[in-house]
C-alpha cells in the first residue's frame, strides 16, 4: 500500500510537477494534523533510524508522537523523491536540523520541519535552502513577549504602533519569520533572533531570505524562508 | 515734553570707602521723607514705593537716556506691566560711554594657549563702533536678530556690543552645543545673520556644523565668521569674515551716536530649558536688562571703576550678559575661552589679572576643596575683594573653606535666573556674610516665600514669587503669539504675580537661602524628569485614575535618590504584579529607563491642599517618615495614612520576595515548570518535555529576571535541563562563547567587531547594527557576568588581551574594524593597540561617546570630570547631560532596571559591574596612531572639560562625528537612523 496519499484537489498536478526534474527552484510543504487519531504511530516509528527512535523516546508522550510522525513523513517524502525506501533515506541531524547525508547530500534538496501544538509542517525544497516554522497563536501579553528580547527595538515599536487587536498576531508572525530564517541558515537559536530583521508583513525579505506565509488552520501562523523566490506548494498530509 | 538726562557720568558715586549704596540710600530717604537705616528698611521702601525706587534709580544711575521717566510703570500686574514707556536708550552706548579715562583697561581676553588681548575703554568703543558700521554695511538693522555661536572672548564681546549698538537683537550660544541643540534654540529666533567662530572648542561650529545650521535656519541671509579659517560658501548664503568687513570701513565712517530705542526694545533672546517642549525663547528688553544689571553691580556688588570682574561662564548662559553689563559701571571685564584643567586654572587667572571680584560656582569651589588646593598658598590674591557663586546652593562648609583657603573676602551666593536675566537674592555691601545664606533680597524686587496656602512666610521654605512688577521681566516669549506659554510659565499659579519655580527660605533679616526647584522637577541621580511627563504617560493606562511621582532618598543606597510612583486606580482595580509591570513598561517605552519607578504604590487618595494643588511635599515627608510640615494646608490629611500603610506593605512584600529568590536552584526549576506548564525532573531536556524555541525565549527571560543572571542561549542549548542550567550559572564558559555574530556579511570584507558595553552584552548595538549600511560581517564580543572574563573580573587591559585572542581565532588574518560604546569603546581602543602591535591592520576604530578613564586625566581634570554634572546643571539646557555622573549612573541604571524587572537584591554581578567601572577609570591607556572615529553625543555639558583634548593625546588621528542624543541615550532607537547613517559614512570613509 502506498504511503503517499492523494494530493488535495486545490493543487494542480502541473504546478507540482514542474520542477521535479529541472534546476528550477521548488518548495513543497506538507501539513500534518498530529491530533488525528488515525495515525499509526508504531508503523511510523518503524521507518525511523535507531538514533531517531531513541531521540523520540526521550520525549514526553506528546513529544514522542510528533517526533515519530514528522520524521516518518519526512522519510516518506524524501524516499519518493530519491527513489529510496523511506527507512533508507540517508538522513542526518546537524545542529538540531535534519540534513541529507551521503550520496543524497548532493541532490539539491533541503528540508525543514516544525511543529506547533497539534500541527506539523514538513518542507522540502529543491535548489535553495529552506526553513519553516509554525507557531500556535498564544494568549501571551505582547508586552511580555517584547520584553523577552528577541525583537529589535524598531520591531517592538512597529508592533506597539498597531491596533491592540493585531499586536499578538504580528508578534507571532515575526517570530515565525525569524525562526524560519534561523532554520534556513542552520544556526537556530545560536544566532540571536533579534538580529534577524523582519519585513513587518506576512511576506517580504529578511536580509538574503525570501519570506512567505504558509496558510495553516486558524489558531496557528506559519512562515517559510527560502534563499530564492519560490511559490511553495502546500499539501495536507492525511494519516495512513 | 521730552527731557534728556544730562546727568554727568559718575554723579552719585560714593565717597571713597563708602559703598555706592549709601549715596543711593540718601536719595531714597529724601523721597521717603524718613531714614531708611539698615538693609531691610531700604528693601522695604524699594518694594512698597516701587515706582519711586525705579525712577530714582534711573536718574541716580547716570545712565544715558532720553524722553521722560513718567510713567514709571503701566500697571500693577507683573504679567502685563511695562516700565518706562517714555524712555529711549541704547544698551551699547551706556555700556561704553566715556567715563573720563579712555585709557583705562576695559576688556582682557584670556586664552589657554596664546597671550591675552587687552582693550582700553577707548579701544573697545572704537572697535565696537567700527564693527557696528560694518554690520550696517552688511545690511543688519534694528529689526534683525543675530545668532552668535562663539566662545567667551573679546571678538564675541565686540560683535555682541556692535549688534546692540545698531539696535539689533543678539542670541548667543557656545560652539560646544551641537547643531541639534543650536537649531532647537535658533530655530525659534529666526536669525538674519549667523555669527560663528569655527575654532571653538567643539565641532558644533565646524564647516559641517555651519552648513547644518544654515540649512536649518532658512532666514539666515549672511554668515559672518570671527575666525581665520578659510572661507567656504554655505548653501546659497554668502559667507564673509567680519574682520575684513570691519577693515573695509573707511576712517571716520564709524559714528558712535547709536540709535536710542524704546526701553523694551529687544536686546537679547535667551533660553531656558523646560522639562517638556522646546526651550523657552525669552526676549529681554534693553532698558530692563541694563537697569537691573547696573542696580545689581552698583548697589549689591558695589562694583565700580577700578574693579576687575571675572565671572566664569559661557556665552550661552545669562551670566555672560550680566558680566558684560559690568562695563557700564566702569569695571574692567576679564574673559576666558580656555578649558578648566584643574582647581588652579581660575585662581591663577584671578591672580594674574588682578581680578577683584571673581564669580564661580559651588561645584568649582568644592573641587578646589576636595583637591586640597589652597588658593591663598598658591597664588597672590591681594587684589581679590569678593567671590560670587551661583548656579546651585552653597553648602555651609564651603563658606568655612573659603575663609580658610582663600582669605577674608565675602562669599556672596547669588541666585536668580535666565528668566529675569538677573538675581532675586544677592550680596550686600553693608551686611556680614552668614554661612549658607545669600545676604539680601534684590532691591526693587518684591520677593516672598509663599506656603502651600499662598500665604507669605518667613523662616520657612516656600514658593519664590515676585509680587510687584520689575523692569527685567522678559518682554515675552518667541513663538508664543497669544502669550499663553508665557502665562503658563510664570503666572498660572498666582495670577498677576511672578512665580519663579524655585523654593526659597527668607529670614526676617532679609537673608535667604534658595532650596532648588519647586515645580516638582524630579532629579533622579542627575536626570531631570518633569512629573507631568510621568502623569501623562501613566494616565494612558485605563486603570490609572491619578498619579504622583516623587523623588525619595533611596533607603538602600545612601545618598542616592529613587523614583516612587503613587497611583490611584479606578474603582475595583488593584495593583497586582501585572499592572505594576505594565506601568513600568509603559514608562520605559514612552519615557525612558529613568522614568521607571523603583517603587509603585497604590493609594486611595493623593494629598491636596485647600487650593486643590497636589502636595508632593506632604507625600514625600510621609514616605520619608518625617513629620509632615504643611499638614494644616491639606484638604485631605487622611490620605497620608494610606500612603504610609502602602509603603510599609511594599517594604514587607519586598523583603519576603528577596528571601524567596535567594535559592537559585529552586528559581531554575520554577521557571522550567512555569514555562512548560508542568514540573520537570532535574535531568529532563527542555525540548523533550515539549518546550519550543519560542518558549525557550520566555524561559531565558524568566531566568534573567528572577535570578538577575543572564544565561547565554549557547549555554542553554548545550544542556537544556534544570541541572545543566544550574551548572551553567556556576561555570566559566570557554572564551569561544565570548563572540556573537550580529549580522551576516559578504565574504572577504573586513569584519566589524563591536565590543560589549559595561553590562557585558551587545544588546545595546542591536538597532544600530541592523540599520548600518555595510556589507561587512558584524560580530559582537561579550563578557557576560558569571563568566571568567566578565566585566569587573579582569583588568581592562587583560580583558582586551582576551578579546584579541578570541578575535584572532575568529578572524585569523586581514584587516579588522572595531567599535564600542563608552566602556566598550575603551576596550576596543586598547584592542586596536594590541592588534596593531601584532601587525594586524585596524582600518576603523569607532568610539561611541567614550569618555577618557579618569586616571588618565590630571588630578584636577579628573575631579572636574566627576563634578562636570553638577557644573552642567548651572548652565541652562544642559542639565540632562552629566559627564560627572556617568560613573555612578551607569551602575544605578542597571540596578534600577533590575529592580524594576525583579526584586533581586544586589548580587555578585552588581559588584562586578561597579568593579568594571573602577577598572575603566583605573585603566592606563596606550597610544593608537591609527585612524579613530569619535562619535560624540551632541547633548553634553559645556565649559568644564573638553575630553577630546585627552583623547587626542593618545589618538592623534581623531575624527569627530557629532551624533544625536546624550551619552545615555546615544544608542536609543529614536537616534538610530542618524547614528547609523553617520556611522556607515565613517565606515565608507575609512574604506576609501
Amino acid at each position: 500500500m502506498p504511503l503517499l496519499t492523494q494530493r488535495t484537489a486545490t493543487t494542480p498536478p502541473a504546478v507540482r510537477d514542474r520542477g521535479r526534474s529541472s534546476r528550477r527552484v521548488t518548495c513543497d510543504v506538507w501539513l500534518l494534523d498530529l491530533t488525528d487519531g488515525r495515525w499509526d504511530v508504531p508503523r511510523a516509528a518503524a521507518l525511523l533510524s535507531s538514533a531517531e527512535r531513541a531521540r523520540a523516546e526521550r520525549g514526553t508522550p506528546a513529544v514522542r508522537r510528533r517526533r515519530v510522525l514528522v520524521r516518518a513523513v519526512l522519510r516518506e517524502v524524501l524516499g519518493e523523491l530519491l527513489a529510496t525506501a523511506p527507512g533508507e533515506v540517508p538522513l542526518d541531524r546537524r545542529d538540531g536540523r535534519p540534513v541529507l547525508a551521503g550520496a543524497a547530500a548532493g541532490s539539491g534538496l533541503d528540508v525543514s520541519c516544525s511543529t506547533g501544538d497539534g500541527l506539523a509542517l514538513v518542507a522540502v525544497a529543491h535548489g535553495t535552502r529552506v526553513g519553516v516554522d509554525v507557531e500556535p497563536q498564544r494568549e501571551q501579553d505582547w508586552r511580555d513577549a517584547a520584553a523577552e528580547g528577541w525583537l529589535a527595538p524598531a520591531e517592538v515599536a512597529a508592533v506597539a504602533a498597531l491596533p491592540p487587536a493585531e499586536r499578538a498576531g504580528a508578534l507571532t508572525r515575526r517570530w515565525t519569520q525569524k525562526e524560519a530564517v534561523l532554520k534556513a541558515e542552520g544556526v537556530g537559536l545560536r544566532r540571536d533572533p533579534a538580529t534577524v530583521p523582519t519585513p513587518g508583513g506576512d511576506a517580504g525579505r529578511a536580509g538574503a531570505w525570501e519570506l512567505v506565509a504558509v496558510p495553516v488552520p486558524d489558531g496557528h501562523l506559519a512562515s517559510l524562508a527560502t534563499g530564492r523566490p519560490v511559490v511553495p506548494v502546500i499539501e495536507e498530509r492525511s494519516p495512513w | 515734553m521730552v527731557t534728556r538726562s544730562t546727568t554727568a557720568p559718575g554723579v552719585g558715586r560714593a565717597a571713597p570707602g563708602e559703598p555706592q549704596l549709601a549715596s543711593f540710600r540718601a536719595v531714597c530717604e529724601q523721597l521717603a521723607g524718613r531714614e531708611l537705616r539698615g538693609a531691610t528698611a531700604l528693601h522695604e521702601f524699594s518694594v512698597s514705593s516701587s515706582r519711586e525706587f525705579w525712577q530714582a534709580l534711573l536718574h541716580w544711575s547716570g545712565l544715558l537716556w532720553e524722553g521722560t521717566s513718567e510713567p514709571v510703570c503701566t500697571g500693577d500686574d507683573v504679567e502685563t506691566a511695562r516700565f518706562f514707556p517714555g524712555v529711549r536708550l541704547n544698551y551699547a552706548e551706556n555700556v561704553l560711554c566715556p567715563l573720563g579715562d579712555d585709557d583705562a583697561p576695559a576688556l582682557t581676553s584670556v586664552h589657554a594657549t596664546r597671550p591675552a588681548e587687552h582693550l582700553t575703554r577707548g579701544e573697545l568703543r572704537s572697535a565696537v563702533a567700527r564693527t557696528a558700521a560694518a554690520l550696517r554695511t552688511a545690511g543688519v538693522g534694528p529689526s534683525d536678530t543675530v545668532a552668535s555661536v562663539a566662545p567667551n572672548h573679546a571678538g564675541t564681546v565686540v560683535a555682541a556690543l556692535a549688534v546692540a549698538a545698531i539696535g539689533a537683537t543678539l542670541s548667543s550660544a557656545t560652539p560646544d552645543m551641537g547643531p541639534g541643540t543650536l537649531l532647537g534654540r535658533f530655530g525659534q529666533v529666526r536669525p538674519a545673520v549667523l555669527l560663528v567662530d569655527r575654532t571653538g572648542t567643539g565641532a558644533g561650529a565646524d564647516g559641517d556644523g555651519v552648513a547644518a545650521l544654515v540649512a536649518g535656519l532658512p532666514e539666515v541671509r549672511q554668515v559672518l565668521v570671527l575666525d581665520d579659517e578659510p572661507l567656504a560658501a554655505v548653501g546659497g548664503v554668502p559667507v564673509a569674515r567680519l574682520a575684513e568687513l570691519v577693515a573695509a570701513v573707511p576712517d571716520g565712517a564709524a559714528p558712535e551716536d547709536w540709535p536710542r530705542l524704546p526701553f523694551d526694545h529687544p536686546l537679547w533672546v535667551m533660553f531656558s530649558s523646560g522639562t517638556t517642549g522646546p526651550p523657552k525663547a525669552m526676549v529681554h528688553g534693553a532698558g530692563g536688562s541694563l537697569l537691573e544689571h547696573v542696580k545689581e553691580h552698583r548697589l549689591h556688588g558695589d562694583l565700580r571703576r577700578g574693579d576687575v570682574l571675572y565671572f566664569h561662564t559661557t556665552t550661552a548662559w545669562m551670566m555672560w550678559n550680566w558680566q558684560l553689563s559690568a562695563l557700564a559701571v566702569g569695571a574692567h571685564v576679564v574673559l576666558y575661552d580656555g578649558p578648566v584643567d584643574g582647581p588652579e586654572t581660575l585662581w591663577r587667572l584671578v591672580a594674574e589679572h588682578g581680578v577683584t571680584v571673581f564669580g564661580t560656582s559651588p561645584a568649582y569651589l568644592q573641587l578646589c576643596q576636595d583637591e586640597g588646593y589652597r588658593p591663598r598658598d598658591a597664588v597672590d590674591l591681594r587684589a581679590l575683594r569678593a567671590v560670587l557663586s551661583t548656579g546651585a546652593v552653597l553648602h555651609d562648609w564651603q563658606f568655612d573653606w573659603l575663609a580658610d583657603a582663600v582669605g577674608d573676602v565675602p562669599l556672596q551666593s547669588v541666585s536668580g535666573g535666565t528668566d529675569i536675566v538677573g538675581c532675586f537674592v544677592l550680596g550686600h555691601p553693608e551686611l556680614p556674610v552668614q554661612r549658607g545664606r545669600s545676604q539680601a533680597l534684590s532691591l526693587g524686587l518684591d520677593v516672598a516665600a509663599l506656603d502651600d496656602a499662598g500665604v507669605p512666610v518667613l523662616g520657612e521654605v516656600g514658593e519664590l514669587v515676585c509680587r510687584r512688577p520689575f523692569p527685567s521681566r522678559p518682554v515675552g516669549f518667541l513663538a508664543d503669539p497669544d502669550g499663553r506659554r508665557f502665562h503658563e510659565a510664570y503666572f498660572a499659579d498666582h495670577p498677576g504675580v511672578w512665580t519663579h519655580g524655585d523654593r526659597i527660605e527668607i529670614a526676617a533679616d532679609g537673608s535667604a537661602r534658595v532650596h532648588g526647584r519647586s515645580d516638582g522637577v524630579l532629579n533622579i541621580d542627575g536626570i531631570r524628569i518633569g512629573p507631568s511627563e510621568i502623569y501623562t504617560i501613566v494616565r494612558r493606562l485605563p486603570e490609572v485614575a491619578d498619579a504622583m511621582a516623587l523623588e525619595q532618598q533611596d533607603p538602600t543606597r545612601p545618598g542616592a535618590a529613587r523614583l516612587v510612583l503613587l497611583v490611584v486606580l479606578t474603582p475595583g482595580t488593584t495593583l497586582d504584579d501585572d499592572l505594576a509591570q505594565r506601568v513600568r513598561a509603559v514608562l520605559r517605552r514612552q519615557g525612558s529607563a529613568a522614568h521607571v519607578p523603583s517603587l509603585v504604590l497604590q493609594v486611595e487618595d493623593l494629598p491636596v491642599t485647600h487650593n486643590g494643588k497636589k502636595s508632593e511635599r506632604a507625600a514625600r515627608d510621609t514616605l520619608d517618615g518625617v513629620p509632615v510640615r504643611n499638614l494644616a494646608a491639606l484638604r485631605n490629611p487622611a490620605s497620608l495614612a494610606g500612603i504610609a500603610t502602602a509603603a510599609q506593605q511594599a517594604a514587607r512584600a519586598d523583603a519576603a520576595r528577596r528571601e524567596a529568590v535567594d535559592d537559585i536552584p529552586d528559581g531554575v526549576a520554577r521557571a522550567f515548570a512555569e514555562v512548560l506548564h508542568a514540573p520537570v525532573d532535574e535531568g529532563t531536556h527542555f525540548f523533550d518535555a515539549g518546550g519550543t524555541s519560542r518558549q525557550s525565549m520566555t524561559l531565558l527571560r524568566r531566568l534573567r529576571g528572577e535570578l538577575g543572571r543572564p544565561i547565554g542561549m549557547d549555554d542553554f542549548l548545550a544542556d537544556p535541563t534544570v541541572r545543566g542550567l544550574r551548572a551553567a550559572l556556576a561555570a566559566d564558559p570557554a572564551p569561544a562563547d565570548a563572540v556573537e555574530r550580529l549580522r551576516e556579511g559578504a565574504a572577504g570584507v573586513p569584519p566589524l567587531v563591536f565590543v560589549h558595553g559595561v553590562h557585558g552584552d551587545t544588546d545595546l548595538y542591536r538597532s544600530l547594527v541592523q540599520a548600518l549600511e555595510t556589507d561587512a560581517p558584524v560580530y559582537g564580543l561579550t563578557a557576560h557576568p558569571g563568566t571568567g572574563h566578565a566585566v569587573g573580573t579582569l583588568s581592562l587591559a587583560d580583558l582586551a588581551r582576551r578579546h584579541v585572542e578570541t578575535l584572532t581565532a575568529l578572524v585569523p588574518d586581514g584587516p579588522v574594524r572595531l567599535a564600542g560604546y563608552s566602556f566598550g569603546g575603551l576596550v576596543a581602543f586598547e584592542m586596536a593597540g594590541l592588534l596593531t602591535a601584532r601587525g594586524r591592520e585596524v582600518t576603523f576604530l569607532g568610539l561611541l561617546d567614550t569618555l577618557p578613564p579618569s586616571s588618565q586625566l590630571s588630578d584636577g581634570a579628573r575631579r572636574l570630570y566627576h563634578l562636570a554634572g553638577r557644573l552642567a546643571h548651572t548652565l541652562p539646557g544642559m542639565g540632562e547631560v552629566t559627564a560627572g555622573q556617568f560613573r555612578r549612573r551607569v551602575a544605578d541604571r542597571l540596578l534600577r532596571r533590575r529592580r524594576a524587572a525583579s526584586p533581586a537584591p544586589a548580587t555578585a554581578p552588581d559588584r562586578e559591574l561597579a568593579r568594571g567601572e573602577e577598572l575603566f577609570h583605573a585603566h592606563r591607556w596606550s597610544r593608537h596612531p591609527g585612524p579613530v572615529s569619535y562619535f560624540r553625543a551632541r547633548r553634553r555639558p559645556p565649559v568644564v572639560l573638553n575630553h577630546l583634548y585627552a583623547w587626542r593625546r593618545v589618538a592623534p588621528d581623531l575624527t569627530v562625528v557629532d551624533v544625536p542624543g546624550a551619552h545615555d541615550d546615544l544608542l536609543a532607537a529614536e537616534h538610530t537612523p542618524e547614528l547609523a547613517a553617520r556611522f556607515s559614512a565613517a565606515l565608507r570613509r575609512s574604506a576609501a
